[in-house]
């Protein structure tokens, strides 16, 4: 018989499928939790809030400064920087405009620039994006990528520096 | 022997001397791995699920970030969820229902009773509590999203981490 028992002598071989059952509904279990995190990420943001103190979320100390991106529906950003302990003409060289490229943003300019921002100063985490109306949820979620990590290649593997991983969203006031 | 050879204790064989009892793990630990997977699973399907009923089309994104426990709030082209309790309508992918200060009464109403019962069930304040699981369709306009935020930060929840499907 094909599952008989090698042994002989009347004893009877039976085939032990709990471990195997123990194991397939663990990889169907895996499997399933494995398929929800690898499709859903998350993007960490705030809104501004009103402090007790008076104070606000712009850069005091002289070694950071928080980013301001003005977004528009175009995909054109304007971007510049704010300390308070600063003077606006030594931060105006950081000022810029880049137009947008076919409703999207230009990535390339954009990341690139901003990098050349946290290069110069190093300790700067914060960025405030402050989309027009008619943006959308995706352009938005785009500006967040292009700031929150610089996207280079260094001897042929990809690395992702930290650039400004603290979003704030904010609206005008009108 | 440990469990007893020779005696009658609480892990001795009922049998007698000569066949000392196992304590046999294996099973519980099928057990307990098999729900730990299925409490992950299930996480991961709630959030999917709440993306479906809100017929929501989750914009891409190169974060690695994972999921964690927190209130959802989604946003489809047609309905407003929080968790999975429909509290609003959208027309053209404007919010339906804005009151003078251009706010969510409903919006809100729900996410403080929300708050108020997650803070009444844990001793002490967790980050899933202050935080909002945003989950917003990649066509809604920044003028929609920002009302459902501002809603949101006036309930007492000014920290977001938005649902994005992974590039």
């Amino acid at each position: 018989m094909a599952g008989g028992g090698g042994g002989g002598e009347g004893g009877v071989e039976e085939f032990d499928l709990t471990a195997l059952m123990d194991i397939l509904s663990n990889i169907i279990f895996f499997l399933m939790a494995s398929f929800g995190a690898a499709v859903v990420a998350v993007l960490p943001a705030s809104v501004p809030t009103i402090s007790e103190a008076g104070d606000n979320d712009t850069a005091r100390d002289e070694d950071k400064v928080t980013v301001n991106m003005r977004l528009h529906s175009d995909g054109a950003v304007e971007i510049s920087a704010s300390n308070n302990d600063m003077l606006p003409e030594e931060l105006a060289p950081l000022d810029k405009k880049i137009a947008g490229k076919a409703g999207k943003l230009d990535a390339v300019a954009v990341n690139g620039h901003l990098w050349a921002i946290k290069s110069k100063y190093e300790k700067s985490k914060n960025v405030v994006i402050v989309p027009d109306d008619e943006v959308t949820y995706e352009l938005l979620v785009e500006a967040m990528d292009m700031s929150r990590e610089r996207h280079m290649v260094v001897n042929g593997k990809s690395v992702y520096p930290e650039m400004f991983p603290a979003v704030v969203v904010s609206s005008l006031v009108k | 022997m440990a469990y007893g050879k020779h005696k009658r204790g609480a892990f001795a064989s009922p049998e007698g001397a000569d066949n000392p009892a196992r304590v046999n793990l294996t099973a519980l630990m099928d057990i307990l791995s098999n729900i730990i997977f299925f409490l992950m699973a299930s996480f991961g399907a709630q959030t999917l699920e709440l993306t479906s009923a809100a017929k929501v089309e989750l914009p891409s994104s190169t974060s690695e970030l994972t999921l964690k426990m927190s209130v959802a709030v989604a946003v489809g082209m047609e309905e407003l969820f929080v968790e999975e309790e429909p509290v609003g309508r959208l027309q053209g992918g404007k919010l339906v229902g804005l009151d003078a200060k251009r706010f969510h009464p409903r919006l809100e109403e729900t996410l403080k009773r929300v708050r108020a019962q997650r803070l009444a069930k844990n001793e002490r304040k967790k980050d899933a509590d202050e935080v909002i699981l945003f989950i917003a369709d990649r066509r809604l306009k920044y003028s929609t999203i920002d009302r459902v935020m501002k809603t949101c930060a006036r309930a007492g929840f000014t920290k977001f981490r938005f649902a994005v499907s992974k590039k």
